[in-house]
């Protein structure tokens, strides 16, 4: 989130979109309904199916599977044509002005530079003009066609509402009623929040999907202010602070991208060289990664070893490490064991019964996690002999967060403290004692080896005490610290790239600034801002920012663009930005000076990138998903994202055989894989099996009345399931066709108390074009009967 | 579907209660207004409404969730609770009828008999035959009463619910006095007389019944509907209406205007009595399961 | 006497998350329903001796093509007019200072009156127990000064709790800001059955909720019933009886016979 659960009260729309907040993310409206009785707020809810998000909303705009960047693309049309973006902020703080390479085009579906053969695109195209200094070349007057304002004019032209529409199944209507109240929040004392999760990510487009929100909220100039911003609810209770400390492969802790093993990058001079940008926050990066590798090696991290940046494992540009990567090696037996730390892929990974094969091919399976899952239990799996399967499968008991203490960040990028609540069930473990004593028995077991590879290990910088692990100890860490008196840094400008200081995680740095203030900690529930900052309760990285970019929800000048929508202000006597927040900018940088003006400090420039370059491209352009009921893309040649790696080109699903399409999702009632859910008596009773929802005219179509037992069939495979027949789901009007829609809860697996089909045994094996996440929202099924 | 919370004990109940009752007070109203002619009418009254009330009173605790903790209700009394009101009836009634059975029973009896201090005592079968008549009337009506006060949809069509139990009860209650003298060949003259007294409740109990179901549909149409053309309408149309009041009603006015020809045959008023009963199930039958549809 | 404590449940702004639903059981030490697949979201499908709330699930097209997905959570009215307390033949259900309605699981017997003559279905029985069981408002939670359970737990500021007076001031102020809003607004509670503890802020007419519009208590119509049995009494003892076997001759020893033919 770029702003904070609190804030949406501030909102005066919320543009729901790709979510389901209602649902899966409850108390995102308690906030939103104080927005609806304060300030008569709206709500637009942007989905395939009416849920009890769209009940609340006063809109409900459907749109099928897939096709958001279509539905946010006319919007573009619509407010570039009609000229109702947000001037001032447009033309000041973002690249709207700024004039890109006249090599740069975009035909047919197709920007400049793509190469079929890798797939990729090369980006020398999409560069900005510079003048003789490096500047950017700008037109504030917005006449020249390279401006990217134009380009994005031109580019969205054919975006218009009746191709939209067409796209989208949305009514021509509603959609309607959606620009103008869309439009109206480029009002200087409106803002408009975007809340979104895994309805916009979840596709093989998902990042463009969400690059066209990020662009929405420039245009309307609503990035950076209370009530506004682009909102990712995420996920798992953690994910967040998971994603900062880089449990992802492309990333290291801090965002700080994961070294491939590229000649350019094999020395730490080098990496550094490719990594930073001469300008922008992010010219501080060598700082960043020296502390991070002194975190990790310590003493044996030197200034002659590099900061021992050879121990640091590099990314094989051969290999595709996401998870679906990983899975593709797993069948084809080049993986020999696996850890799932509270994870169950047989329920949740795309195309679940490949992957539950795939883990017959494991010599030795780990599993640590609360109950018996699917996952730990795929061996025993219905129609499997488990004689036939060699894998050997350990079960850790790890104990539930309740039973342990540290640290929870949430989507606000707040990292909570919180305590023990109960004492561990049986002999279960927390997680990270369980990896203490991992990391202290490899430690012990290669102390004595003299054998290179093993030295990362060997030299592993690793004193959190046996057994039970040292927290207060893994908190300084993060936070980072003097490596030569142990004093904390007390916030990340501090870090140095000499070798000096340590820090696991450098956007974490200042949570825990002096002894005894961990400031995660922190449980002041008053807040004196009409804006709701609550700036004394626990910690919002970075530097306790609770809304970021927040130069953006002041003027030219430093003054807040509405009253009620102030954050922070120039404060022209004592020469400092004040306010309500931590300013996300230079604390003295003159609005009138150099800089001034820019608030997007970790970009080179300054400027919020209307016009950025991704795998696929600077603008968001509409592809089809890889299961598509239609067989020309109105908007261009090209069905399929260019971009995206194929991996089973024969498991497609067309709408000869599978006419219809269908989205899978979460209810309240039931926790992802389902077993922290589907244990549990209580929750087992409010949803007890597993469905299928379907429209009333499609049941009528294929006789199938509500409560049924159906068939469900994809390329992938079919499920058995009971029909669920509701007026919230409607057809499809696509490209003059009509076209059903349907869905399905993933929550359900063999194991627990109760039971269902897997959902995922539908699901393709493909993602992504930047981040791999499988397309698990938009796929093609056909439904019958049973029996 | 809702689970009906009173199961069909307490269709049972409401009937056997009610049959029960009006055997003895049509028995004592059949003797009181013709002077004392038709003792027998009462003691058979007697001897049939005691054990049908205990066995109602023996129901009634037996569907009770906590039967052990009965004595509750006795140590309670609620007077807005007409389940309270009738428990207080229905016991007051169990020993006064008990008494004026034991005056009968006395009789009957040997002479050594322990029974022997309730011989001759006409004071104490009269007062409580009187008593008796009063507390089986209340308690008759309690059961219409007592559904049409529990069902949240017959609440809204009172004052007829009672009326219609009284009413129903004391066609079953005549009814089951035929069926008990049927087999006497020399009391065919009472049956002929119990005959045509039914039939003239039956014509009562249409009317009362034309007139409730014209209150439920405005009421209730739902559950109108469920009753005259619904789940329900089968057992209403041939059970309630045909069985329990068209074809007894029929075959007693046909056995009165045919003279003794027919009537002398024992078949005839039992056939009918057999159908009042269980019409007269169904109707309590029909009603509490209808009634506790919710709304 | 104890102020006169009661439940404000906005109807506009509950989201059917269900939260309270699992918050009654787990706080009044329920147990789970064993459920099947309903068809719907709705489940358990009715209130139980085990579920004392539940969120009622209704959707609609309405007449402009919209669809409507309406959330009701439903329990015990605790109503002024309490059709439980007036039924119950043990003294079990009772009225508290607080204004509740609760039921003695010592003293209830388990005849279920009270379950049929409830015009909200909000009590039940439970076989476990052999009695009837409802909500009671978090008795043991009130006393220690803390909300109901589910109140506390609703995510969605749907439940608002405090002196009854307050919250039906709320629930004024609710109407008003839904009026304002252009939608439509009903409060219920206010004056059904003398006034309930728990009241609603409806953005639809409560029938469209499944709200019984004009509930009776159910002492509503025993005392014109009874006037009914005797009537039916007065009717009947006459007709059949006195016109029929009326027979001013004395003597018990008198053949019947005669009597019979006479009046034949
Ligand atoms: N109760 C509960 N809460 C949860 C979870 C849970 O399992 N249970 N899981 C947590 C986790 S890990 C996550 S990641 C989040 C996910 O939170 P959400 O993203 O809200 O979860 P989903 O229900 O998967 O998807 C949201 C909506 O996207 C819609 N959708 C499908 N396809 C499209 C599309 O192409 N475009 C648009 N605009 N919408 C589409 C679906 O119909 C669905 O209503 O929830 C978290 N919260
Ligand atoms: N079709 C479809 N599939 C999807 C999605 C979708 O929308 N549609 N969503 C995807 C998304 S967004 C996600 S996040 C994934 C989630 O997929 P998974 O992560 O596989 O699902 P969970 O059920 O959350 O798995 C968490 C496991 O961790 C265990 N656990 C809980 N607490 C702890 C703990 O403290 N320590 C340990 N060691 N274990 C613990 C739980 O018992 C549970 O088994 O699923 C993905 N799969
Ligand atoms: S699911 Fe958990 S985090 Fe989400 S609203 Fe409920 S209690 Fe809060
Ligand atoms: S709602 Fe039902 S159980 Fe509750 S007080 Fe009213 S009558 Fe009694
Ligand atoms: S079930 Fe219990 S509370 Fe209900 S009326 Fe009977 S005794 Fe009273
Ligand atoms: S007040 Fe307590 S007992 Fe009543 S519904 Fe709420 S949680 Fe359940
Ligand atoms: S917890 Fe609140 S929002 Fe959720 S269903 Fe209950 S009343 Fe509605
Ligand atoms: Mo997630």
């Amino acid at each position: 989130m770029t702003n904070h659960w609190i804030d949406l009260k501030n909102t005066d729309l919320a543009l729901i979109i790709g979510a389901n907040p209602a649902e899966n993310h409850p108390m995102s409206f308690k906030w939103l309904m104080k927005a609806k009785e304060d300030r008569g707020a709206k709500i637009i809810h942007v989905d395939p199916r009416f849920t009890r998000t769209s009940a609340k909303a006063d809109i409900y705009a459907k749109l099928r599977s897939g096709t958001d960047i279509a539905f946010i693309g006319g919007i573009f049309n619509y407010v570039l044509q009609n000229e109702l973006y947000h001037r001032e902020y447009v033309l000041n703080y973002t690249n709207a002005p700024v004039l890109v390479d006249t090599g740069y085009k975009f035909e047919d579906g197709l920007f400049s530079g793509y190469d079929p053969k890798k797939r990729a695109y090369s980006t020398d195209t999409w560069k900005f003009q510079t003048d003789a200094e490096g500047n950017f070349i700008k037109d504030m007057g917005l006449s020249s066609p390279q401006c990217v304002l134009n380009l994005m004019k031109k580019h969205y032209e054919r975006y218009d509402i009746d191709t939209v529409c067409r796209v989208t199944g949305t009514p021509k209507e509603v959609y309607k009623e959606v620009l103008k109240n869309v439009a109206a929040m480029s009002a200087k004392e409106k803002t408009m929040t975007i809340m979104y999760a895994m309805g916009t990510t979840q596709h093989t487009v998902g990042s463009q999907n969400v690059r066209s929100y990020a662009m929405l909220q420039l245009l309307l100039g609503n990035t950076g202010r209370p009530g506004g911003g682009v909102n990712a609810m995420r996920g798992e209770s953690n994910v967040q602070g998971s994603t900062d400390m880089a449990l992802l492969f492309h990333i290291l802790p801090g965002y700080l991208g994961t070294p491939p093993a590229k000649p350019e990058h094999a020395t730490l001079q080098g990496y550094l060289d490719k990594e930073t940008p001469k300008s922008g926050y992010w010219s501080n990066k060598p700082k960043f990664m020296v502390s991070l590798l002194k975190a990790h090696w310590g003493p044996a991290a030197t200034k002659d070893n590099e900061f021992a940046y050879h121990y640091q494992p590099k990314l094989n540009a051969a290999k595709n490490y996401s998870h679906i990567g990983l899975f593709e090696d797993m069948s084809k037996g080049n993986l020999k064991g696996l850890f799932v730390f509270g994870q169950n892929p047989v329920v949740g990974g795309p195309s679940a019964n490949l992957e539950a094969k795939a883990l017959e091919n494991l010599d030795w399976l780990v599993g640590a996690d609360l109950w018996e899952t699917e996952t730990l239990a795929f061996w025993k799996r219905p129609g499997t002999d488990p004689k036939s399967i060699k894998t050997e499968v350990f079960l850790l008991p790890a104990c539930a967060s309740y039973e342990k203490e540290g640290t929870v960040s949430n989507s606000g990028r707040w990292i909570q403290y919180r305590w023990k609540g109960v004492e561990p069930a049986g002999k279960s473990r927390a997680d990270l004692d369980i990896i203490n004593d991992l990391g202290n028995t490899l430690k012990k077991l290669y102390s004595s080896s003299t054998r290179p590879e093993d030295a990362p290990i060997r030299d592993l910088f690793w004193e959190y005490g046996r057994g039970s692990c040292d927290i207060d100890k893994v908190a300084r860490e993060i936070n980072g610290y003097d490596v030569n008196t142990g004093k904390l840094v007390t916030l990340f400008a501090k870090l140095a790239d000499d070798g000096s200081t340590c820090s696991g995680n450098w956007i974490m740095c200042g949570m825990y600034p002096e002894e005894g203030k961990n400031l995660t900690q922190r449980r002041d529930n008053k807040d004196t801002s009409k804006i709701g900052t609550y700036l004394n309760w626990s910690y919002s990285w970075p530097a306790n920012r609770r809304i970021i970019y927040n130069r953006c929800s002041a003027d030219l000048d430093g003054r807040p663009w509405a009253k009620d929508k102030a954050v922070i202000w120039w404060d022209s006597v004592a020469g400092k930005w004040a306010g309500e927040d931590v300013p996300d900018f230079g604390g003295t940088v003159d609005p009138a000076g150099p800089g001034g003006r820019n608030p997007f400090i970790m970009i080179a420039g300054g400027l919020g990138g209307l016009f950025a370059p991704m795998k696929e491209g600077p603008l968001p352009e509409h592809y089809e998903p890889w299961d598509t009921p239609l067989t020309v893309n109105p908007f261009s040649g090209l069905l399929l994202n260019p971009v995206v790696k194929v991996w089973r080109p024969e498991e497609k699903g067309t709408p000869d055989k599978f006419p219809i399409v269908a989205t899978t999702y979460r209810l309240s009632e039931h926790w992802q894989a389902g077993a922290m859910t589907r244990n549990v008596p209580w929750l087992a009773e409010l949803f007890p099996d597993m469905f299928v929802e379907m429209g009333e005219d499609l049941a009528k179509e294929k006789g199938i009345k509500n409560g049924d037992r159906v068939v469900v069939r994809s390329a992938r495979g079919e499920i058995k399931c009971f029909a669920m027949v509701t007026k919230r789901f409607e057809v499809f009007n696509v490209d003059g066709r009509t076209v059903h829609h349907v869905g399905l809860p993933w929550h359900y697996g063999f194991q627990g108390i109760t039971t269902g089909d897997i959902a995922n045994k539908l699901t393709p094996h493909i993602g992504d074009g930047n981040t791999m996440i499988p397309e698990y929202k938009a796929f093609l099924v056909d439904v019958r009967r049973a029996g | 579907m809702h689970e009906a919370d009173w199961s069909i004990i307490i269709a049972f109940y409401l009937f056997v209660a009610g049959m029960g009752v009006a055997a003895f007070y049509t028995g004592v109203l059949a003797n009181l207004f013709s002077n004392d002619k038709y003792p027998r009418l009462a003691k058979y009254g007697s001897y049939i409404g005691v054990p049908l009330i205990l066995l109602g009173v023996l129901m009634l605790v037996f569907d009770l969730g906590r039967p052990e903790a009965f004595w509750r209700f006795l140590f309670h009394l609620n007077p807005s609770s007409t389940m309270s009101v009738g428990v207080w009836l229905l016991t007051a009634f169990s020993i006064i009828s008990v008494l004026n059975a034991l005056t009968w029973l006395a009789e009957d009896a040997g002479e050594s008999s322990v029974l022997a201090m309730f011989k001759d005592k006409p004071g104490l079968r009269r007062a409580t035959g009187l008593t008796g008549l009063a507390f089986g009337i209340l308690t008759a009506g309690y059961t219409g009463v007592l559904l049409s006060s529990t069902s949240t949809v017959f609440r809204s069509i009172t004052p007829l619910m009672g009326m219609l139990f009284l009413v129903s009860a004391t066609s079953t209650g005549i009814a089951v006095l035929m069926l008990a003298l049927a087999w006497r060949k020399e009391d065919h003259h009472i049956i002929q007389k119990l005959a045509k007294a039914d039939a003239v409740v039956i014509v009562f109990e249409v009317i009362i019944f034309v007139l409730f179901l014209i209150n439920l549909n405005t009421a209730t149409p739902e559950v109108a509907a469920a009753i005259l053309s619904g789940s329900y309408s089968l057992l209403f149309w041939v059970g309630v209406i045909a069985c329990g009041l068209i074809i007894p009603l029929v075959v007693e006015l046909y056995s009165m205007s045919s003279g003794k020809g027919l009537s002398s045959s024992a078949a005839v008023p039992a056939i009918a009595s057999v159908l009042i009963l269980i019409g007269g199930f169904l109707l309590r039958y029909v009603l509490l399961f209808a009634g506790q549809s919710p709304l | 006497m104890a102020d006169r404590m009661g439940m404000l449940i906005d109807a506009s702004k509950c989201m059917g998350c269900r939260g309270c639903q699992v918050a009654c059981k787990q706080w009044n030490d329920l147990p789970a329903t064993k459920t099947a697949f309903s068809g719907s979201y709705e489940n358990p499908p009715q209130i139980e001796g085990n579920t004392w709330t539940k969120v009622k699930f209704s959707e609609d097209r309405q007449s402009d093509g919209t669809v409507s997905f309406r959330f009701l959570k439903v329990q015990c009215m605790h109503c002024t007019e309490a059709s439980c307390i007036s039924v119950c033949a043990s003294g079990a259900a009772t009225r508290m200072d607080n204004g509740y309605v609760i039921i003695d699981q010592n003293k209830c017997i388990g005849c279920r009156n009270c379950v049929l003559a409830c015009p909200y279905q909000a009590v039940a029985f439970d076989p476990a127990t052999g009695t009837s069981r409802k909500c009671w408002s978090c008795q043991n939670r009130l006393e220690n000064n803390l909300q109901p359970a589910c109140v506390k737990t609703c995510p969605s500021g749907a439940l608002g709790f405090g002196k009854r007076e307050d919250m039906l001031a709320l629930a004024k102020k609710r109407a008003q800001e839904l009026k304002t809003a252009g939608k439509d607004a009903y409060i219920y509670g206010e004056k059904e059955l003398g006034g309930t503890n728990i009241m609603y802020v409806l953005d639809a007419p409560p029938k469209v909720y499944g709200l019984p519009e004009n509930p009776k208590p159910a002492t509503a119509g025993v005392s014109t019933n009874w006037m009914g049995v005797l009537v039916g009494a007065g009717i009947m003892a006459f007709a059949p009886f006195k016109i029929l076997f009326s027979d001013k001759s004395t003597g018990v020893n008198k053949t019947p016979e005669a009597g019979v033919n006479k009046n034949a």
